[in-house]
């Protein structure tokens, strides 16, 4: 048959024509990410006293390869240890993960929130109560998740 | 004194019209080739980015004017004006609806031009709208890009410009006129032309396509070869005039397809003649957008291979049959 591969792209290219598209119209629509993405830290707290896990072991902040954890410790009353400024400085961090893998409370995991840009530099250091916030509503959304899917 | 008026009034109509035509060309045709790939296309300016080619235009009007230092600086500034100069002066011989028939007895064609060598006339005109690429790619200052680009569309025009007249030459033999009402007249007698001379008319599609300079030939401007080939240099409006010229040039190859091979305006009763056309003509620049979806770019010796080896002989051959078949009077299907 004459011209026949040509007729061959033209009938691929009509009936992709008559396809959807498959593109996610990103601000009006997002994609769902996945449950171990790495993406913004968040700090937990104890869900019955509400208080950090954290213990200040440091740990996170000597694996940090970029060196973007910065924490100073405080004494409390009961003499345990807890962070008195908790800071992570984004326009270092790698979101390599190694801090949430090192922690031995859980006190730092990462949450599913993924759009970080920034026209400042200073915004990019996450304090402690930032975090904080960070991880009560990344929790509170997977437990709304969870109750949804029961 | 009234014709002049007339004739000013319809030129003015033509530009504004072919004007918006290339503006919403280019939305339809970013839209039909994003769902060809299955994207969207525009959509964030107006519904359906339907205002995306108002933003365009305002944009190309801000946007800096470049002119290089090595350049052919009035040439440079003539390339941008010759470029879509001649193929508005072609379409000014293109009717946009089918004549209709005044009560004192003329003729009132919807053409800013009308004579008995339309055909002649339009492919003179299609003939000299290759200067204005050639003009630019000679006058950027010795920029590789454009003065390959400039090279392959000579390369180009040497090839396609003589099947293009050849494949109308059959057309031309049948009907015997050269003025295109006379074309339309011949096909609502007879069957459209298209079943007389199908090889022409395949002749004539691959002769318009390297004619627009559009996939698979769009050789002078191949973007991953040559930048943008012979408009690497030209900037903000003055690009845009040359993206008139290959617009305004899909239009009055597809309606000379439309008009020679498919009827024009003849068509059963069942829609008015001016759908019949339109809807030819839309199909037609519909095919081009397929054709730059699908397909690759030849290399311009093979556009050369197919232009002067195999159609040149193969047309040389069917107007020989077509004279032939003409003389002994035999009904040519």
């Amino acid at each position: 048959m004459l011209f026949n591969d040509l007729r061959k792209g033209l009938s691929v290219t009509l009936k992709y024509l008559f396809t959807h598209a498959v593109t996610c119209q990103y601000p009006t629509q997002r994609l769902n990410v996945p449950e171990r993405g790495r993406w913004l830290h968040a700090l937990n707290l104890h869900e019955e006293s509400q208080k950090i896990k954290c213990i200040d072991c440091g740990l996170c902040e000597e694996v940090c390869p970029s060196k973007c954890i910065e924490i100073i410790p405080t004494e409390n009353k009961d003499h345990t240890k807890s962070p008195a400024i908790y800071n992570i400085d984004l326009g270092r961090c790698c979101f390599c993960g190694l801090c949430v893998e090192v922690c031995p409370e859980l006190a730092i995991s990462m949450s599913d929130k993924y759009e970080l840009a920034g026209y400042d530099r200073e915004k990019f250091i996450f304090t402690k109560e930032d975090l904080i916030k960070v991880g009560l509503e990344y929790n509170n959304n997977k437990l709304q998740k969870k109750e949804g899917e029961l | 004194m009234i014709e002049v008026i007339i004739g000013i009034v319809k030129l003015l109509v033509l530009v504004a019209v072919l004007s918006v035509y290339v503006m919403y060309a280019t939305w339809y045709e970013r839209k039909v080739i994003g769902h060809m790939q299955q994207r969207i296309g525009p959509k964030r300016v107006g519904p359906y980015g339907l205002l995306q080619p108002l933003a365009d235009t305002v944009k190309s009007f801000f946007k800096e004017d470049i002119i290089p230092t090595r350049a052919d600086k009035p040439l440079f500034w003539l390339a941008p004006i010759l470029a879509p100069t001649f193929p508005f002066a072609a379409a000014a011989a293109i009717p946009f609806f089918p004549p209709i028939e005044l009560s004192n007895g003329t003729t009132f064609y919807f053409s800013v031009f009308h004579s008995n060598v339309d055909l002649l006339y339009i492919l003179a005109m299609m003939g000299l709208s290759s200067f204005g690429v050639m003009l630019a790619g000679i006058s950027s200052g010795g920029n590789k890009y454009s003065f390959i680009g400039a090279e392959r569309e000579i390369a180009q025009v040497v090839s396609y410009e003589i099947i293009l007249a050849l494949a109308l030459l059959n057309p031309i033999l049948m009907v015997q006129s050269l003025n295109l009402t006379d074309f339309v007249a011949f096909q609502q007698q007879h069957l459209w032309l298209i079943f007389y001379q199908p090889f022409a008319f395949v002749a004539f599609v691959i002769a318009m396509v390297a004619s627009a300079s559009r996939v698979p030939f769009d050789l002078p401007e191949a973007e991953n070869e040559l930048v943008a080939g012979f408009n690497t240099e030209f900037s903000g409006l003055k690009m845009a005039m040359f993206f008139f010229g290959q617009y305004v040039t899909i239009f009055v190859v597809s309606a000379l397809a439309a008009i020679i091979f498919l009827g024009g305006w003849s068509g059963p009763a069942i829609l008015p003649g001016f759908v019949w056309y339109w809807l030819k003509v839309l199909l037609f620049i519909f095919m081009f957008t397929w054709f730059w979806g699908t397909f690759p770019r030849y290399r311009y010796d093979q556009l050369m291979d197919i232009a002067w080896k195999k159609l040149l002989p193969l047309l040389v051959l069917n107007i020989l049959w077509t004279g032939f078949a003409l003389i002994v009077h035999m009904p040519i299907i």
